[in-house]
């Protein structure tokens, strides 16, 4: 466990070298060949479906439990092995690997900031074209487009989002009530920073913590109306080039978040989360930033009361709102047909209103079938787990726009590896804000400058 | 004058052990109690506080007995491995007379030079087209002689008088007589470090055991464990009870090795 941190680090590295080394094939983004139901139709005997996923905990669980659903609905025609390969870093590090080796999944459950990379080492066939030729199963239209939205590159949906997060304030409401503070009045982010100072100055206790990681920051550049990385969120016809985090609201943003760290207001900023979770828990801080998956790890803890209000936002409403979280599917170019087929049936159940039903309650993940809405014990459910309706509203609240789709890139992973350490810097005052977000935009430039130097050659 | 070095000497020694120690305290805590407990009421907990759910939850996630007993064997090939190579190799590099002695060690010495991580995809595709993938093989094979061993026991075997070894030839020992009765006897403290140092570097690999095994009966428990490390957000607690388990054995293998170390450093050199 202790050579851990380095060798994940280094295997992103790695990931952005290979990248060089594979020559796009079966996919793109027009012209398919994707195979229709006739395929798994006229196969001989079971199929084997095997996946690859990034989900441990409650969430891996609860994931193996549709897997066995699906195989038991399919007895005797398809078979799927679902298989735990690491948290998102390690399982594509390892997805790489096996690219070199031919030895893919037939379906990979890919982490949400592995899109950009995805769709460039065309392994996959784009979701679209499978939808196209198989109209009996899954309609990608009955996916919420906020998710969608984020999977689609060059106008083209590569892969199908499964399991939907989305970043929340979490409030102690029994700390809320000692400072005074009206939960009802915690909707920007200055509301948020000034909250906080009032929980500190009248009950000595930490006002806020946020995970220290690159996803919280893609958070508030993203409420702020704005894009995270140039041009267009890397999402039109020319890739990324930089972030945006030293400019504008963003960097704004930032500042008022360090120095809540750098007054004492705040604590536990550590790219790890586990920190602000304990100290969440323990009645040690007001209000948190956290996705909407650490529901299961707060259920577990002593009880207290605790809230989960939606991302404060600081742009202008309809154009900002939080990037989703989690992780999509992807289908191999590389499959035989049948398996393809058998592959996509098996996303569709994943995606189904039934599955994903019964895989948000397990998990704190949103669902992403509009449809789930209609059932009837979906809305028994929300009305006695009102947090999950919050988690709900927020993700179809959010407005389809260029900042809450986030910026998709290959290079996102070696990004974010920088933009943590540059984080951390600037919250626990090594470095000025102004210092820390230039070092991390210079240093992004270089990332995907490297990334489209290795893709071209 | 004495009596206040002494004391000194404790005082580091005490300060040292607590920093080695605290974490791993924090980490039994953690894991025999829920979520926040040590941030609401210290490090220590009451006795009624204190559960066992933490385990219970990563036995339901985690394949424990298989990928304990996979990580035994892996443990066992490449340590056994490992030093039976080292010994072989430290011993040519040592006693017999040949040309290109100095170069083979230096190309041994080259290899620790070399960053783990830059040979993992060689190995994966080289494991993967011999079928060894997703096999116990195949998570130790590319570790079965290891640089460090054979440097640490060269070292070792220099130090031993070369008539010791003469001797024993001269009484009709051939190489692998004197190596087996003769020379590692004679270093055992290096022999037990050596082998420590296999056994911890097995027990603890993490990136070749993911990369070359896919199903879960054929992980090694520390790959196993890192399933309950949520991608978004893990329950603390649950993660500690697996930290636990995956250290547990290794301060065994410390401790115990520890006395023999020692054993072996009280008896001197020969016996």
């Amino acid at each position: 466990m202790r050579a851990r941190t380095p060798l994940v680090v280094t295997a992103a590295g790695l990931l952005v070298a290979l990248t060089a080394c594979s020559s796009p094939s079966g996919s793109g983004s027009a012209g398919s060949s994707a195979p229709g139901p006739s395929a798994l139709a006229d196969a001989q005997g079971v199929t084997e479906v095997s996946v690859w996923h990034g989900l441990g905990g409650a969430n891996g669980e609860a994931f193996q439990a549709a897997v066995d659903d699906f195989n038991s609905e399919n007895e005797g025609t398809i078979a799927v092995t679902a298989t735990y390969q690491g948290v998102y870093a390690d399982l594509l590090a390892k997805y790489n690997a096996a690219i070199r080796s031919d030895s893919v999944p037939t379906v990979l459950l890919g982490g949400d900031i592995a899109t950009g990379f995805l769709t460039d080492v065309g392994q996959s066939i784009p979701a679209a074209d499978m939808a196209a030729a198989n109209p009996d199963d899954l309609v990608l239209g009955d996916l919420a487009e906020q998710a969608t939205n984020y999977y689609t590159v060059d106008g083209v949906q590569q892969a199908v989002p499964m399991n939907v997060s989305t970043p929340m304030l979490w409030v102690n409401r029994d700390v809320l009530a000692q400072a005074g503070v009206d939960e009802s009045d915690l909707t920007t982010l200055d509301d948020v920073v000034a909250a906080a100072r009032t929980i500190t100055d009248e009950t000595g206790i930490a006002g806020y913590s946020m995970q220290a990681d690159d996803w919280y920051i893609e958070q508030l550049t993203a409420t702020a109306g704005q894009d995270f990385c140039l041009p267009a969120n890397g999402r039109g016809d020319e890739p990324a080039t930089e972030i945006t985090i030293d400019s504008g609201l963003a960097k704004e943003n930032i500042t008022k978040i360090a120095d809540l760290y750098r007054s004492g207001v705040a604590v536990d900023g550590a790219p790890d989360g586990s920190a602000a979770i304990s100290a969440f828990q323990a009645g040690k801080v007001g209000m948190i930033v956290m996705s909407s998956g650490i529901l299961g790890a707060l259920k577990s803890g002593e009880p207290f009361d605790y809230e989960a209000l939606p991302f404060p936002t600081s742009g202008p409403a309809g154009e900002s709102g939080p990037v989703i979280g989690g992780s999509g599917l992807w289908l191999s170019a590389s499959a035989t047909p049948a398996e393809q087929v058998a592959g996509w049936k098996f996303e569709t159940y994943l995606t189904s209103p039934e599955a994903q039903e019964t895989f948000s309650h397990a998990t704190g993940y949103v669902p992403i079938n509009t449809k789930t809405a209609d059932s009837p014990s979906q809305k028994e459910f929300l009305q006695a787990n009102p947090l999950a309706q919050t988690f709900a509203d927020q993700l179809s609240g959010t407005p389809v726009v260029s900042a809450s789709a986030g910026c998709v890139s290959g290079a996102m992973t070696a990004v974010k590896a920088e933009n943590i350490s540059q984080i951390v810097a600037a919250f626990t005052g090594q470095k000025t804000v102004d210092e820390a977000l230039d070092a991390a935009a210079e240093s992004a430039k270089a990332a995907f400058a490297d990334y489209q130097e290795q893709l071209a050659g | 004058m004495l009596g206040v070095s002494a004391a000194a000497r404790v005082a580091v020694v005490v300060v040292l052990a607590a920093v080695v120690a605290f974490p791993i305290y924090t980490s039994f805590v953690s894991a025999l109690t829920v979520n926040g407990e040590i941030a609401r009421h210290g490090l220590l907990p009451g006795l009624g506080s204190l559960t066992l759910a933490n385990f219970a939850e990563v036995s339901r996630s985690v394949d424990l007995v298989p990928q304990y007993l996979v990580s035994i064997a892996v443990v066992t090939l490449q340590t056994l491995a490992q030093v039976a190579t080292g010994a072989l190799a430290a011993y040519a590099l040592v006693f017999p007379r040949w040309r290109g002695k100095g170069l083979a060690f230096a190309l041994v010495l080259l290899t620790l030079a070399i960053p783990g991580e830059s040979i993992v995809i060689p190995n994966y595709e080289l494991v993967s087209a011999i079928g060894l993938r997703d096999t116990v093989l195949g998570v130790a094979l590319p570790y079965l002689a290891a640089g460090y061993p054979i440097f640490l026991l060269r070292q070792a075997f220099a130090g031993v008088p070369l008539e010791i070894w003469e001797a024993s030839r001269l009484d009709g020992a051939g190489d692998l007589r004197s190596l087996v009765e003769v020379i590692l006897p004679a270093c055992r403290p290096e022999v037990t470090t050596a082998v420590v140092w296999s056994a911890l570097s097995a027990w603890n690999g993490f990136f070749w055991p993911l990369l070359i095994t896919d199903s879960s009966s054929s992980r090694t428990i520390q790959v196993g464990i890192s399933q309950l490390a949520a991608s978004e957000a893990s329950d603390p607690s649950v993660l500690f009870a697996g930290t636990v388990l995956v250290v547990l054995p290794t301060m065994l293998l410390v401790v115990l090795a520890q006395r023999l170390l020692v054993n072996g450093l009280a008896r001197g050199v020969l016996h």
